[in-house]
C-alpha cells in the first residue's frame, strides 16, 4: 500500500471571529459568536437578519492586504481566498520571502484545491436591462454586456480563486476546484490528501472561501425553507441539536490549510499540527432536496474514513460535525454516529462550529477542519453554542454551551451537502513512527 | 500486478448528434454543428453563432416533470451521457451495488435563466424603474420559485443522475473549464486502482449557451467576437430563419456554410483564427479494472495509462503559459513510462484563441522536439465548439473512435493553417493511421491545464 503520509503543516481563517487563526480559537473556546445582526447595505427588510459577517474593520484590513485585487477582483471570497492564502503559507514557511527561495521545479510540486460557492446573481444584471414593455432586452444586453459590473457571476470564473493564489505564490502543480455546495471544502480538503498521498504533489494549499451576504444570497436558503427562523438575539439564532432549531444561519469567510508530504516537511523542520489519517466521501442517492431521515450516507462516509485511516471508531475521541441546526441534518447525522460508533458515540465529544461562525456554504468545510486540528492538536474542544433544550433524538455529548479539555487522539471532520454528498475527514496526532 | 484502468462504456451528447456513433460519424464526414443561436435574441452580439445541442426531451430520459423544472439544458446532457455509459457498459443497478459506483464529474459555471428571476425584479422596481430592495426583500424575491435555488447548484443536477442510476459511492464535482474535465477523470482512474469502486462514471459537461455564457466568454477574451464583412446570416438580419437555419436540421456537411461568414468560426490552429466558439455538449465514460471487466464480460475500449495537471497562468493573455502545457503533457507521459515519440496523436485543446494556440503549439513543439515532424494533431473544437468542462471526455471517447477505426478526421475550418507550426494538423482531409495511443490535452483560460493519455487495448 501507499506509504506516503499528509501531515498538516499551515493554517489560515478569516470568518466572523477574526482574520487570525488563533484569535478564531480563542473566541470559539470562550464561546463568543460570531453571529451577529446584519449589516449588508440596504437590507433592513431581509427576512435574514442574523449572520456571521466579516465586520468592516477587518474587511478594510483584507483590501489594504490586496489593494490591487481589492480594485479588480469582484468577489468578496476571492479577497477571503488570498487572505488565509497567505496566513497558511506564512504559517507553513515562516520567511519574509514565502515560497520566493524554492525553484520552479520545486514549485510544480506545489498545488492548490479550492472550494468554490455560488456566483452573484445580481439583480441589476437583470434591472439595468429591462425595457419600458417589462421584458428583459436582449439585443441591448448583447451590445453592452461590457457594462456589468465586477461582483457578477459573468465576470468570477468558479476557479479564479485557485488560479489566483497559484499566481500570486508561484505554485504551478495540481490546481482544481469542487464545487458541491456545503460538501466542496472538505471534498477540496479529501481530494488534496489523497492527491500528494499519491504522489502528485508534495504540498497543497486546501480548502474554500465562500460569501453568500448579498441579496439573492439572502434569500437562497429562505426559498428553500432551510433558513433559520428570526429571533430577537441574533447570536442565538443558530441552535444545532437544540429542540428549538430552526434551520442554518449563513457565515462567510475562509478557511485553508496547508497539507504538506511527511518527509518533505520533516526534511525543512516544519512545525505539524496533525495528520489527516484518512478521508470518505459518498452520495445518498435519496432525494435531492433532503438528507437520508437515517443518514445512510453520512454513515458510510465515516465508515470509509476510518477505513482509509486503518482505526476503529473507538479510537475517535472527537467529531467536528456537519451540524446545520436544521431539523433534518442533526437528527440525521446523529443516528448516523450511532450506527458508526455504536455504544461508543456516547464516550464521543461532539461539536458545531456552525454555531459559532455560521454556515459558509461552500467554504464551511474549511475553518471547521482548522478547529478539528486545533482540538487534535491542544486537546481542548470548543463548545456548541445555544443548546439549551437538547432534542431528545438527539442525545450525545455535543459539549453544550462551555469548552471541553480532553485527550484527542484522533477526530473526525463531517460535512454533507444539500443534494446528498457526504465527506469525512479523520485527523489524528502526529507521531513520527 | 498493475491493474489496467479501462473505459468500458461511453455517452455523448453534441452539436453533431445525440450518441457517440452519430457524433464520430458526422465527425469523420466533415460535419461542423456551429449554426445560428435561436434561443434569444442575439443581434446585439457580436458572437452570433454556437455549436448547440437540440431536442432532449426530460421525459425520454425518465425525469419526472417535477424534476424538470429545476434541470437545464447541462442537466439533462449529463443525464443522458450517464445513462447511456451506464448502459454501454452493460451495467445494471442490481450488478454492481451502488456503494461500489463511483461518480465523478466536471461542471460548468451555472446560470441563471433571466426570465426566472425578471418577475421578481419586476415587483421590485420603484417609480424610476430603479431596484427598490426593501421591495425586493419585502415580497419581490417571493417571486421566485422556491426550488429555483437548487437550479443554480451544479452539484443537484449531478445529484439527480445519483438518484436516477443508484450511485453511492466516491464522488465529487470539479468545475468549471476542460481542465476539470480532466481532473474528473483522473479522480476516477485513481479510485479504480486504489479499488475504492468497482466502476466509476467521469465525465463532464458543458455550461448551456445563454445570454451570460457569451457574455462571460467575450468578457475572457476568449470568444470569436470579430465582427464579419459580410452580413453574418445568408438571408440577412431580417428574414425570418427556416427550419433549417435554426438548428433543427442534421449538422452541416463538409462545404457547407450554413450561410455564415468564415469570419465567425473556430479555427483551430490557422492562420486567421480569431477566438473560440462555444459548444454545448457533454461525455461520460465508465472507468472499471481490466480484470473487472473480463469478469463481467463486459467490452472494453482503451486504457487510461497516464495524466497530470499543471498551473502557469500568461502574463498578457488569458491561457496556460507554454511552460505550464509542457509541464503537464511531460508528467503525463512520465506516469505513463512513455517517450513522446510513443504518442502518435495528439487530441489538442486547440481553441482556435489566438495565443491559447500559439501557447500549445510552442509546448507541442517544445515537449515533441525529437520527433515534431513525426507528430498528429487533431482538435474537435472546430467542429463542435468549446464544451469547456466537458471537452476532455468528448476528445476522448472520439480519441478511442479514432484507435477503434484506425482513422483521424480533419480538424474543421483550420485551413490556411498557422505557419509556424512543425507538427502535422490533420486539416485537409481524415489520416487513415493505425494508433496505438494519444494524448488529450485540456486547459482554462485562468491557467490550469492537464493532459491525459488513453492506450488501445487488445
Amino acid at each position: 500500500m501507499n506509504k506516503r503520509r499528509v501531515v498538516v503543516t499551515g493554517l489560515g481563517m478569516a470568518t466572523s471571529l477574526g482574520l487570525e487563526v488563533e484569535e478564531n480559537w480563542q473566541k470559539a473556546l470562550a464561546g463568543i459568536s460570531g453571529i451577529r445582526r446584519l449589516t449588508y447595505p440596504q437590507a433592513e427588510k431581509s427576512p435574514v437578519q442574523a449572520v456571521g459577517e466579516v465586520n468592516v474593520a477587518d474587511w478594510n484590513k483584507i483590501q489594504e492586504e490586496f489593494p490591487e485585487d481589492a480594485q479588480n477582483e469582484g468577489e468578496r471570497r476571492t479577497l477571503f481566498a488570498l487572505w488565509t492564502a497567505k496566513k497558511a503559507l506564512k504559517d507553513a514557511f515562516p520567511t519574509s520571502q514565502l515560497l520566493n527561495f524554492l525553484s520552479h521545479s520545486e514549485l510544480d510540486r506545489y498545488g492548490v484545491i479550492l472550494a468554490s460557492g455560488l456566483g452573484i446573481v445580481r439583480l441589476e444584471d437583470i434591472q439595468k436591462w429591462i425595457d419600458k414593455n417589462g421584458k428583459f432586452d436582449y439585443v441591448k444586453f448583447g451590445r453592452e454586456y461590457k457594462d456589468i459590473h465586477k461582483e457578477s457571476i459573468m465576470k468570477n470564473n468558479s476557479n479564479r480563486p485557485s488560479a489566483l493564489i497559484a499566481n500570486r505564490f508561484g505554485l504551478s502543480g495540481y490546481n482544481a476546484t469542487i464545487t458541491t455546495a456545503c460538501a466542496s471544502a472538505s471534498q477540496a480538503i479529501g481530494t488534496a490528501y489523497r492527491t500528494i498521498k499519491r504522489g502528485y504533489a508534495n504540498v497543497i494549499l486546501a480548502g474554500g472561501a465562500d460569501s453568500m451576504i448579498n441579496p439573492v444570497g439572502l434569500v437562497f436558503f429562505v426559498l428553500l425553507g432551510a433558513a433559520a427562523a428570526s429571533s430577537n438575539n441574533p447570536e442565538e439564532t443558530c441552535r444545532p441539536f437544540d429542540r428549538k432549531r430552526s434551520g442554518l444561519v449563513m457565515g462567510e469567510g475562509s478557511g485553508v490549510v496547508v497539507l504538506e508530504e511527511e518527509s518533505h516537511a520533516t526534511e525543512r523542520g516544519a512545525r505539524i499540527y496533525a495528520e489527516i489519517a484518512g478521508y470518505g466521501t459518498t452520495i445518498d442517492a435519496y432525494q435531492i432536496t433532503a438528507p437520508h431521515p437515517k443518514g445512510e450516507g453520512a454513515e458510510k462516509a465515516m465508515r470509509a474514513a476510518l477505513l482509509d485511516a486503518n482505526i476503529t471508531p473507538e479510537e475517535i475521541d472527537y467529531i467536528n460535525s456537519h451540524g446545520t441546526g436544521t431539523r433534518l441534518n442533526d437528527s440525521a447525522e446523529t443516528i448516523a454516529v450511532k450506527n458508526v460508533f455504536k455504544e461508543h458515540a456516547y464516550n464521543l465529544c461532539i461539536n458545531s462550529s456552525k454555531s459559532v461562525i455560521g454556515h459558509l456554504i461552500a467554504a464551511s468545510g474549511g475553518p471547521e477542519f482548522v478547529f478539528t486540528v486545533l482540538s487534535v492538536n491542544r486537546d481542548e474542544i470548543h463548545p456548541t453554542l445555544n443548546l439549551k433544550d437538547p432534542d431528545p433524538k438527539c442525545d450525545l455529548d455535543y459539549v453544550p454551551n462551555v469548552k471541553r479539555t480532553k485527550t484527542v487522539n484522533s477526530a473526525i471532520s463531517n460535512s454533507f451537502g444539500f443534494g446528498g454528498q457526504n465527506a469525512s475527514i479523520v485527523v489524528k496526532k502526529y507521531n513520527n513512527f | 500486478m498493475d491493474d489496467k484502468v479501462v473505459i468500458t462504456g461511453m455517452g455523448v451528447v453534441s452539436s453533431l448528434g445525440h450518441s457517440t456513433s452519430e457524433t464520430w460519424n458526422a465527425l469523420l464526414s466533415g460535419g461542423c454543428g456551429i449554426r445560428p443561436i435561436e434561443d434569444f435574441d442575439v443581434q446585439g452580439f457580436k458572437c452570433k453563432v454556437a455549436a448547440q445541442v437540440h431536442g432532449l426531451s426530460p421525459l425520454e430520459l425518465g425525469i419526472h416533470h417535477r424534476d424538470a423544472r429545476i434541470m437545464d439544458k447541462h442537466s439533462l446532457m449529463l443525464m443522458k451521457c450517464s445513462q447511456d455509459a451506464f448502459k454501454n457498459s452493460m451495467v445494471t443497478a442490481a450488478s454492481i451495488p451502488g456503494e461500489d459506483i463511483g461518480f465523478f464529474a466536471a461542471m460548468g459555471m451555472v446560470d441563471y435563466n433571466i426570465e426566472d428571476l425578471l418577475s421578481a425584479v419586476l415587483k421590485s422596481l420603484d417609480s424610476h424603474s430603479n431596484l427598490n430592495y426593501t421591495a425586493f426583500y419585502s415580497s419581490g424575491y417571493q417571486d421566485i420559485y422556491p426550488l429555483w435555488p437548487l437550479s443554480m447548484l451544479n452539484n443537484i443536477s449531478f445529484c439527480q443522475v445519483v438518484v436516477s442510476l443508484g450511485i453511492k459511492g466516491e464522488n465529487t464535482v470539479f468545475s468549471p473549464h476542460a481542465d476539470s474535465g480532466t481532473q474528473a477523470i483522473i479522480e476516477g482512474a485513481n479510485t479504480i486502482i486504489e479499488k475504492r469502486a468497482q466502476l466509476v462514471l467521469a465525465g463532464g459537461v458543458s455550461e448551456k449557451v445563454s445570454p451570460l455564457s457569451l457574455a462571460r466568454t467575450s468578457w475572457a477574451g476568449i470568444l470569436n467576437t470579430s465582427n464579419p464583412p459580410t452580413p453574418p446570416f445568408a438571408k440577412g438580419g431580417n428574414t425570418p430563419l427556416t427550419p433549417l437555419d435554426r438548428g433543427e436540421s442534421p449538422p452541416l456537411k463538409k462545404g457547407e456554410k450554413g450561410g455564415f461568414s468564415d469570419e465567425m468560426l473556430c479555427r483551430p490552429f490557422g492562420k486567421d483564427r480569431k477566438g473560440t466558439i462555444i459548444g454545448e455538449g457533454c461525455g461520460i465514460v465508465t472507468l472499471e479494472s481490466l480484470s473487472s471487466a473480463k469478469k463481467r464480460q463486459a467490452p472494453y475500449f482503451a486504457a487510461i495509462t497516464g495524466y497530470a495537471c499543471a498551473f502557469g497562468k500568461s502574463e498578457s493573455c488569458n491561457c496556460p503559459t507554454s511552460r505550464a502545457l509542457s509541464n503537464a503533457m511531460e508528467q503525463a507521459l512520465f506516469k505513463a513510462d512513455l517517450k513522446p515519440s510513443d504518442i502518435d496523436l495528439i487530441i489538442a485543446h486547440g481553441d482556435g484563441t489566438h495565443m491559447g494556440d500559439k501557447n500549445e503549439i510552442e509546448a507541442i513543439h517544445h515537449t515533441f522536439s525529437n520527433c515534431i515532424s513525426k507528430i498528429n494533431v487533431f482538435s474537435s473544437k472546430g467542429a463542435v465548439g468549446n464544451l469547456l468542462a466537458g471537452a476532455p471526455a468528448v476528445d476522448i471517447i472520439l480519441g478511442i473512435c479514432m484507435l477503434r477505426d484506425g482513422i483521424i478526421p480533419a480538424v474543421s475550418n483550420a485551413l490556411p493553417l498557422d505557419e509556424d507550426i512543425r507538427f502535422k494538423v490533420i486539416s485537409k482531409e481524415p489520416l487513415k493511421k493505425d494508433l496505438k495511443r494519444i494524448l488529450i490535452n485540456a486547459s482554462s483560460c485562468e491557467g490550469q491545464c492537464a493532459s491525459l493519455i488513453i492506450e488501445a487495448v487488445n
